[in-house]
């Protein structure tokens, strides 16, 4: 997947779960600390990139989704394995 | 002693066993909300809201339960849904979430008939785990049935349901540290 596809997806799905206007988002916006992700937004988030891309993350922890800069990041290193 | 809240708690209080249900109760709300914008079928949504509503209500009822014996409600850190989540990792997918979902409520309806079990329970508590036993059995029920059904078309399901058994074990095991045999707790 593209960088810039990636961003603006996980940028929609941040706003989504966490109901804010992605004027407020920015790419390198701690997810914790500043948006108050917590570890269901986080299983939110991988479930529903899951279902929108049919991606696996390779994440193992919470800790891994800091920004979306990094998740965009890991998305654009993933390739998607069909069922 | 048990410390929760910031308080200390004889393990035999029943304000302590009552404020474990009533937090795996929200733990458990917050879970299926989120499950919920995530189904993929009309069915599954329209199943999702309706637990949602069960788990909203049962948080009040515990919360009710509470303050007619005058007992105090306390932030509960670990109960028993983060301690699962915990075990599992990070769920990466609506799969994961309906599995870890499932063995939840198997627990909760296995928790509840214990405590139903135990013959000095108050008449009030006695009428709220009836009614809410009722539901848990719906919630487990239609949770098995979408998983059986998405296992037809994706066999990995068995795999994660494994998953979520093994961490379920290693939960009940760190709890069962801390929570005595049912009929040894006291009653109000």
């Amino acid at each position: 997947m593209e960088y810039d596809s990636a961003v603006e997806l996980v940028t929609r799905l941040v706003c989504r779960i966490r109901n804010v206007a992605a004027e407020q988002v920015n790419t390198d916006v701690d997810l914790q600390d500043v948006l108050g992700f917590d570890s269901l937004d986080a299983a939110e988030l991988v479930a529903a990139i899951h279902r929108e891309t049919g991606m696996e993350l390779a994440v193992s922890s919470f800790s891994d989704l800091r920004t979306i800069e990094k998740i965009s990041r890991s998305m654009s290193d993933t390739r998607v394995v069909l069922p | 002693m048990i410390s929760a809240g910031g308080k200390k708690f004889d393990e035999l209080d029943p304000v302590w066993l009552l404020n474990q249900y009533r937090a795996a109760e929200i733990s458990g709300a917050g879970a299926i909300m989120r499950m919920s914008r995530l189904a993929d079928e009309q069915q599954l949504s329209t199943d999702l809201s309706r637990h949602l509503r069960d788990e909203s209500l049962h948080a009040w009822l515990w919360t009710k339960a509470l303050d007619d014996i005058g007992g105090e409600i306390i932030s509960v850190d670990e109960p028993y849904q983060t301690r699962l989540s915990a075990h599992f990792g990070l769920p990466r997918s609506l799969n994961d979430l309906l599995a870890l979902t499932w063995i939840s409520e198997c627990r909760g309806v296995e928790q509840y008939q214990l405590h139903l079990d135990v013959r000095e329970v108050p008449k009030n508590i006695r009428q709220t785990l009836r009614a809410i036993l009722r539901d848990e059995e719906w919630h487990v029920a239609y949770i098995r049935e979408e998983l059986e059904r998405r296992a037809k078309s994706d066999a990995a399901i068995h795999q994660t349901i494994d998953r979520a058994l093994g961490a379920d074990a290693k939960a009940v095991a760190e709890l069962g540290r801390m929570l005595p045999p049912l009929d040894q707790r006291r009653t109000t």
